[in-house]
């Protein structure tokens, strides 16, 4: 069940903010927030923002823009650091919710998917927090390792120079994780990039790889990333 | 496919001796009970070709997974197969189809089983997977109207592909 866009605006710090349409499975919603300097596009858990438009399922009643410009005074006055720590539950929420659909999808190589096309989008998006989000789903097990290794091919992919290092950084620390199916995403990953970087760390997981035939691809991206440097 | 289901040599302690995991199966998807594969020259002299052709299918350029098993395993587990015209822009590599089938489920599992075991299970990375769409492209094996590469990968192979070129015309030069 969709609900209809509503845009409030708080004129005296000139942030406005637009609760835009959600669904009633993902019980979540796409809020934009632009200031005068910058923009971002995030995704939060209905509860945090628009708890009194999921009660009453209603967009035309002035108490929830009241409570709603309550909320947002009230986070007038929050600090950067309580905001920037929203804005991290909201990319975590977003990724969350493209983690747990992109479960349910096929993955063949060579092809897009929604999930390829909704991590790439969130990277574009959110640059480095989107991956630090990423990191704490792959690091910490939070997801399948089909998707995780599906997630770390792409982040090989994705041309985003601003993200570069943190990707380079999650996937050469991806070559340590439990999953021999993320490892296999991580060396992937490793071979799009194409970084001489990466070298000394697959060197270290070819040693403490147990799976012949992972150790064997292992060793293939590794000359190549040889011929590179 | 994908190689990462398909390890001979990962401990999984569930598994008793002998059985494997059923995640490989998913990499069989059958149509109509067939199963489309390719047949490979022993030498593996048309391998890249026909490589280059299948990933000509596909949206965008990526690593290329296979498994590669010699036709007597179909024998010996009793799988049918019949040539039919493969559907990719390489016309040459459309004649090395072939589909597998009547295959019954228990015929699908045995079939996993025997590639798993007797079949060699490979993987080509991206940069190769252009260098050969790139070949198959400068060579003329491949019908540049029917490639599915959307049009960024289509560049970059065009860019190859004249590279390619400038570097073979320098070769001859006096």
């Amino acid at each position: 069940m969709n609900y209809g866009t509503k845009t409030l605006t708080v004129y005296d710090n000139s942030t406005d903010i637009t609760i835009a349409t959600y669904s009633d499975r993902i019980k979540s919603a796409n809020i934009v927030i632009s200031s005068t300097k910058s923009a971002v596009n995030l995704t939060s858990k209905v509860k945090q923002f628009t708890f009194s438009q999921k009660a009453t399922g209603a967009t035309k009643d002035p108490n929830i823009e009241q409570n709603t410009l309550i909320h947002l005074k009230s986070s007038e006055n929050s600090t950067q650091h309580e905001l920037n720590n929203r804005c991290s539950e909201i990319i975590y929420s977003e990724l969350e919710t493209l983690f747990i659909t992109g479960k349910e999808e096929y993955f063949e190589d060579g092809c897009e998917s929604n999930f390829s096309r909704g991590l790439i989008s969130c990277v574009q998006k959110y640059g480095n927090d989107a991956i630090e989000a990423i990191t704490c789903f792959i690091v910490y097990e939070k997801i399948s390792p089909e998707v995780a290794s599906e997630a770390l091919r792409w982040l090989g992919e994705i041309n985003h120079p601003e993200s570069y290092k943190f990707r380079l950084w999650l996937l050469e620390r991806s070559l340590n994780c439990p999953s021999s199916r993320v490892r296999d995403g991580a060396i992937l990953g490793l071979s799009y990039l194409n970084d001489p970087h990466a070298i000394t760390y697959l060197e270290q997981a070819i040693e403490q790889e147990k799976i012949m035939e992972l150790r064997e691809d292992m060793k293939q991206v590794l000359a190549q990333l040889k011929r590179e440097s | 496919m994908r190689k990462n289901k398909w390890y001979k040599t990962e401990t999984i302690a569930w598994l008793l001796p002998g059985e494997f995991q059923s995640d490989p199966l998913g990499d069989l998807a059958t149509t109509g009970n067939k199963l489309s594969v390719y047949r490979v020259e022993d030498d593996c002299s048309n391998l890249e070709r026909v490589v280059a052709a299948l990933a000509a299918n596909c949206d965008k350029i990526a690593n290329f997974d296979y498994v590669l098993f010699q036709e007597t395993i179909l024998k010996d587990i009793g799988i049918k197969s019949e040539q039919t015209k493969g559907e990719t822009p390489d016309e040459t590599v459309n004649n090395c189809h072939l589909d597998l089938i009547e295959l019954s489920a228990f015929r699908l599992v045995d079939l996993a089983k025997q590639v798993l075991y007797r079949g060699e299970v490979k993987r080509f990375l991206v940069r190769e997977v252009t260098n050969f769409l790139a070949d198959s492209v400068q060579k003329g094996y491949i019908n540049k109207a029917k490639m599915s590469l959307n049009p960024k990968e289509k560049e970059k192979i065009d860019k190859l592909t004249q590279s390619n070129s400038a570097f073979n015309s320098d070769q001859f030069l006096p």
